[in-house]
């Protein structure tokens, strides 16, 4: 007997840390499980078994498939938490340290869009919270047992479900993989403050198929529907006519199709009999307010060639450092400028040539002063002597309606210093200089969330600096008294996604660094883009429909984007959006 | 003995005969002031050898060209007009580690920083279809103490600063001669396109080696809105200045059209009259008079000490 | 002989072989040598018979801009060889005129293709309608060479070899099929023959060119043109037939059309007959820059074209401008 439960000990010890299956090979998927959804794909308003909010809820059912022909859609890959389960034929491979025999890396090839990912075993750190978002995230592994686990930062907003029922860029990925001989599963658990009441789980199987070759899946965009440039298909709150279709169709109560973590449990069978009295729970467990907490002191991220993105200072800093000197692009907060100067310091120490504002806010401006008299423009051509002190200081380029506003004074405020003013203004589309060895357009959208703005597009390094056009860390302030309108805020945002252009699958090539948060790419503006779309399109409907701006605010019309994008206080409020997008509507609901 | 004397200087100096031109040049503008500073009157076609298409397209031209339309604000002067206006020059001489041998002459005029290099190692120009600059390219060849340099593929530019075009198929030829502190050039243009004959003008430096060149930045900015199809000309025939030349400094019209017959001296002979004659003098009446570098041209003589 | 002698007559002997009238002697090709000139970056133009053709290499692979003429072809593929060894991926025609879609068949052949990575010849969709079109007496153009990945839309992206490549569709400019290709890395823009700095532009009026879309598509082109210093450099445009050029050469040329089409059509505003303006010469200052005689484009022909786009317009109720 003390044999056996010794023989049993020793059988339960965890093994040794080398303990390791090797994951290696080709693996068949396997769709026994969830094959309907998997395959064919789920039905409309199918929400069954899903830990959704009711923001989550009202994103699938304002969902129009039709979203998936946009361009910006067509070449979209699954993200790594759903790319197992579609067409998911599997290759696994991986990198040995040769001194140490220690895999470095796995990396996954699945077969649908061609999507590869790495699984890095060496205990490298995840990247910054400023690092680019991908499809397939970034994903770190450790052995615990003879299960390989891996969690996953950094991840695209994608879908759960493939009938519009979200999953949103704060999520977190934790998979459990798990080899028995022939066959390998794959526990995942998905955890999403903003769409999520608790952790979703599914799992997924494959059978080892050393006979499988992939194929490649080229995917290019090809516009096949002339539309309305900016058009976003979607269903008004409430219109959505196909939602019933499944709970009909099998013959089910509709409240237990539309999901919520108390349909996933037996005790709900209690509570379906009979009504839809069962109440669904709403707000996640966990509210999240705006982006992660900002790192102290100034982060630096550099985007590509001689681009970096400087954040922590106020609006993000572009920084264009080469072999003729400095541009920045924005300034930052005024009492953050002599940090914002020794990180630039750090990068190149060749003098400041240009600053350029995209806007007159003093979280973009505030440096301007006492950046520019540090600089240094080249200056010469003093053929009428009167140029002495042409070369003093940076140029500072914004368009012509910033220095109006700066040079006045605006809602009881002063005007601003002399110092901090634009040298060089320009007023029509746009404006270009050469510099560092590539043309720099600074393109004018109009009334966008000023009427000053500027984008800037660094052509030959594909990097755009958009200002507060477009930020990660909640709804755009559209400032009416300074000329924003939404319209020209959709207006600027179809602007940069005409200039975008992916490497591939909807991902990279053209980088993206907003007014602030983290660095994107022309899927994150899509998104940002598709969401104040339907925004827009939901608050004129009801200003059509007669309410007013009250009625319009109680009738919540950004509660499925509230928990990722809103706040309940603070400098902008979701209100004061709301407001805004009312107002900018105009007295006819016109554009 | 003299006349072995004279042979030997008689034979052409050996090939590594060379002067140096490097050093800071300062230009002297007593040639040819008015249409190198302030600048040729419009239809001033004077002393030029014109085509028919040449004497068109000038007609043509409007000077509110140069800033409605924002690709011509920040247009330098080609290499062979540069040479002529704002022309504080500096020449670098490039030597061969090797064989301390010149193998490059390089330039830099102030003026919109036109800079050029005239290869002296002998590298042959490049193909029909490389890219045309401002600067040219330009190889050169030793005659004794004077150098020959040789500029082709020229963008289109213009002769001078009032319409006159010179084409992208020209090429100019210049003979460089420094004669102790004072440089000349003398710069022959070949147009096909516009002249009948080759143009030839010179210009004079002196060395300065106190000269300092700086930076001569230029950036486009649209500061006059503007369609987008729109290039300022003169419809043919509608070109209300180009008499003026004529009446102000009382010459005949027809001289001041140009065309190579106006160059020679056997001209005078056939030449009209002017339709305005002038009495005295009324305009630019102190360019050049003691060191007088005028720009207005109303402004009376210097006053005589 | 020159090249711009050369392009035209090679020009005129293409088209007229196109037009289905009698055919001129059949061109030698034996003694055409390929020029290969590097543009900038990833870029290369090749200069052979008909219209110059624009190579972009690197880790991808290869994309061509228009093709030539079919007997070129192994000579053309022999340099492009030399530049890259990498798959062709892409062929992108400018416009339909045969000095520019001729060799599409042949190098498709010649670079083999993989099914993994197939070749895609790209153009507007116009082009496509008209070399699918059958002409009376003229053979059919060979099926491996149609564009058939065409695009009906007013832009085209594409990322290749590391960088973002825009293709414009430049409407009712030379022809009604116009493409203009920007590649954003290599700073470089092709042009076809909307740009052709040797010669007046050809304004195919029976092809759908017209001069007002002409003069746009040249100022589409000056609007990406960012030149680095002096208005010189930056951007480079690799123009239909000629030379390697920038910003300040389409300048000129975009000016040269402009002030012909102010001419003639003030001219027509007076009520002046085709014959009439034809005789008043209002190109006489450009035909020295412009006009060979062995040009297919004369000033006659280039008059024309321009007073019977002005013409139709103002008969159709449009402006003429």
């Amino acid at each position: 007997m003390t044999a056996f439960r010794f023989l049993i000990t020793t059988a339960l010890i965890t093994s040794p840390l080398f303990a390791q299956f090797d994951l290696t090979g080709e693996w068949g998927a396997r769709y026994h499980e969830d094959q309907p959804e998997r395959i064919p794909g789920p039905e409309l308003g199918d929400y069954l078994g899903l830990p959704i909010t009711d923001a989550a809820r009202l994103r699938a059912d304002s969902w129009d498939a039709s979203i998936a022909t946009l361009p910006e859609w067509q070449c979209r890959p699954h993200p790594a938490d759903y790319g197992t389960r579609g067409p998911a034929d599997l290759r696994i491979w991986k990198d040995v340290d040769t001194q140490t025999q220690q895999v470095i890396a796995y990396h996954t090839h699945v077969q649908w869009q061609a999507q590869e990912r790495s699984i890095w075993m060496d205990g490298r750190p995840h990247p910054s919270e400023d690092e680019a978002h991908t499809w397939q995230g970034f994903s770190t592994g450790k052995w615990e047992g003879n299960q390989l686990t891996v969690t996953t930062t950094h991840l695209k907003e994608s879908y759960l479900r493939r009938n519009g029922v979200p999953r949103s860029d704060r999520a977190v990925l934790v998979e459990h993989w798990i080899r028995h001989g022939d066959f390998l599963t794959l526990v995942s658990i998905v955890t999403d403050p903003v769409y999520l009441t608790e952790p979703f789980i599914r799992t997924t199987n494959w059978q080892l198929a050393p006979q499988q070759s992939i194929d490649p899946y080229p995917c290019e965009v090809a516009e096949e529907v002339e539309r309305p440039e900016g058009s976003v298909p979607h269903h008004l709150p409430g219109a959505n006519p196909f939602l019933s279709e499944f709970a009909e169709k099998h013959g089910l109560p509709v409240a237990a199709t539309r999901g919520g973590a108390q349909t996933m449990y037996p005790e709900y069978r209690m509570a379906m009999k009979g009504s839809a009295a069962a109440s669904i729970a709403t707000e996640p467990t966990t509210h999240t307010e705006t982006e992660a907490t900002p790192h102290a002191g100034i982060h630096v991220q550099r985007v590509r060639g001689n681009i970096f993105m400087l954040s922590g200072a106020g609006g993000n800093i572009t920084v264009d450092a080469g072999s003729e000197g400095v541009l920045l692009v924005d300034t930052g907060l005024p009492d953050m400028t002599d940090q914002v100067l020794a990180e630039v310091a750090k990068i190149s120490t060749k003098p400041i040539r240009y600053i350029i504002d995209t806007h007159l806010h003093p979280d973009h401006t505030g440096g301007n002063e006492k950046i520019a008299k540090l600089g240094q423009t080249i200056a010469g051509g003093d053929v009428t002597n009167l140029t002495d002190d042409a070369r003093e200081g940076a140029k500072v380029i914004a368009h012509q309606n910033v220095l109006n506003r700066m040079s006045e004074s605006q809602s009881g405020q002063p005007p601003s210093p002399f110092g901090m003013l634009p040298t060089d203004t320009y007023f029509g589309a746009g404006k270009d200089i050469f510099f560092n060895d590539e043309g720099i357009r600074i393109l004018h959208p109009k009334a966008a969330h000023t009427d000053g703005d500027s984008i800037v597009f660094f052509r030959r390094s594909d990097v755009i600096s958009t200002g507060d056009i477009f930020i990660t860390t909640g709804y755009p302030f559209i400032d009416l008294a300074r000329g924003g309108s939404i319209q020209g805020e959709l207006d600027a945002l179809n602007q940069i996604l005409g200039l975008v252009i992916p490497a591939r699958n909807e991902e990279a090539g053209t980088y993206i660094i907003p007014g602030h948060g983290r660095l994107c790419d022309g899927a994150d503006v899509g998104y940002y883009r598709d969401m104040l779309t339907i925004i827009r399109d939901r608050i004129l409907d009801l200003r059509k429909k007669g309410m007013t701006l009250d009625q319009v605010k109680a009738a919540k019309p950004t509660r499925d984007y509230d928990p990722r994008w809103g706040a309940t206080s603070g400098f902008w409020t979701t209100d004061m959006f709301v407001e805004a997008v009312y107002k900018s509507l105009g007295e006819k609901g016109t554009h | 003995m003299i006349r072995f004397l004279a042979a030997a200087l008689l034979i052409s100096a050996p090939a590594f005969a060379q002067v140096d031109f490097s050093g800071g040049w300062s230009p002297l503008y007593h040639e040819d002031l008015p249409d190198r500073i302030p600048g040729p009157e419009l239809g001033d076609y004077l002393g030029l050898p014109l085509n028919d298409a040449a004497r068109l397209r000038a007609d043509s031209y409007d000077a509110d060209r140069i800033s409605v339309v924002p690709e011509y604000e920040c247009r330098p002067h080609s290499s062979d007009y540069s040479m002529r206006g704002l022309a504080n020059m500096h020449v670098d001489a490039i030597r061969d580690p090797v064989t301390q041998r010149v193998i490059a002459f390089h330039t830099r005029m102030n003026f919109q920083e036109m800079e050029r290099t005239i290869w002296l190692d002998g590298r042959p120009h490049p193909s029909d279809y490389a890219p045309h600059t401002w600067a040219g390219f330009s190889t050169g060849t030793w005659e004794d103490n004077m150098l020959d340099v040789y500029t082709t593929h020229l963008k289109e530019s213009y002769l001078k600063r009032n319409g006159v075009p010179r084409s992208d198929k020209a090429t100019f030829t210049e003979h460089w001669v420094r004669h102790g502190n004072y440089l000349t050039v003398a710069t022959i243009v070949t147009d096909p396109v516009f002249m009948t004959e080759p143009l030839v003008r010179t210009q004079t430096w002196i060395f300065d080696p106190s000269q300092v060149i700086g930076r001569d930045i230029c950036e486009t900015a649209a500061e006059v809105p503007k369609a987008a199809d729109y290039v300022p000309n003169h419809l043919p025939g509608t070109n209300p200045f180009l008499h003026e030349v004529a009446d102000w400094y009382g010459l005949p019209y027809e001289a001041t059209r140009g065309g190579a017959e106006t160059l020679y001296p056997e001209y005078r002979k056939k030449m009209e009259k002017p339709e305005h004659p002038r009495q005295q003098c009324e305009r630019y009446c102190s360019c050049g008079a003691e060191g007088y570098v005028c720009l207005d041209p109303t402004a009376p003589p210097p006053k005589k000490q | 002989m020159t090249h711009e002698m050369r392009l035209t007559i090679l020009l005129a002997s293409s088209l007229t072989l196109w037009l289905g009238r009698a055919s001129s002697q059949p061109q030698n090709f034996d003694s055409v040598q390929i020029h290969v000139e590097p543009v900038q970056h990833n870029i290369y133009m090749l200069v052979g018979a008909g219209g110059n053709t624009t190579v972009q290499v690197g880790s991808e692979g290869v994309l061509l801009v228009d093709t030539q003429f079919a007997p070129l072809a192994p000579k053309l593929m022999a340099e492009i060889r030399k530049l890259s060894p990498g798959p062709l991926r892409y062929i992108i025609n400018t416009h339909m005129h045969p000095d520019h879609v001729g060799g599409n068949a042949a190098i498709a052949k010649l670079a083999g293709a993989d099914p993994a990575l197939p070749l895609k010849i790209i153009a507007h969709e116009n082009v496509l309608n008209r070399l699918t079109e059958t002409v009376p007496g003229q053979p059919r153009f060979p099926e491996e060479g149609l564009p058939i990945d065409e695009y009906a839309t007013p832009t085209k992206n594409l990322h290749f070899n590391g960088e973002a490549i825009i293709i414009y569709h430049e409407p009712n400019a030379h022809t009604d099929g116009d493409s203009v290709v920007l590649f954003r890395g290599s700073d470089v823009i092709s042009a076809g023959d909307i740009f052709t700095p040797g010669g007046y532009p050809f304004i195919d009026i029976d092809h759908g060119g017209s001069v007002q879309g002409e003069i746009l598509a040249l100022n589409h082109i000056l609007q990406m043109t960012v030149p680095a210093k002096t208005q010189e450099g930056g951007t480079y445009v690799i123009p239909g037939h000629g030379r390697i050029c920038d910003d300040a050469d389409v300048v000129e040329f975009r000016d040269m059309v402009v002030i012909v089409r102010d001419r003639v059509r003030d001219m027509i505003q007076k009520g002046m007959t085709l014959d009439q303006v034809k005789a008043a010469r209002p190109t006489r200052d450009y035909d020295t820059e412009y006009v060979t005689s062995a040009s297919f484009v004369t000033a006659d022909r280039f008059v024309e074209a321009v007073y019977k786009s002005l013409s139709h317009a103002t008969e159709h109720g449009g402006s003429s401008r």
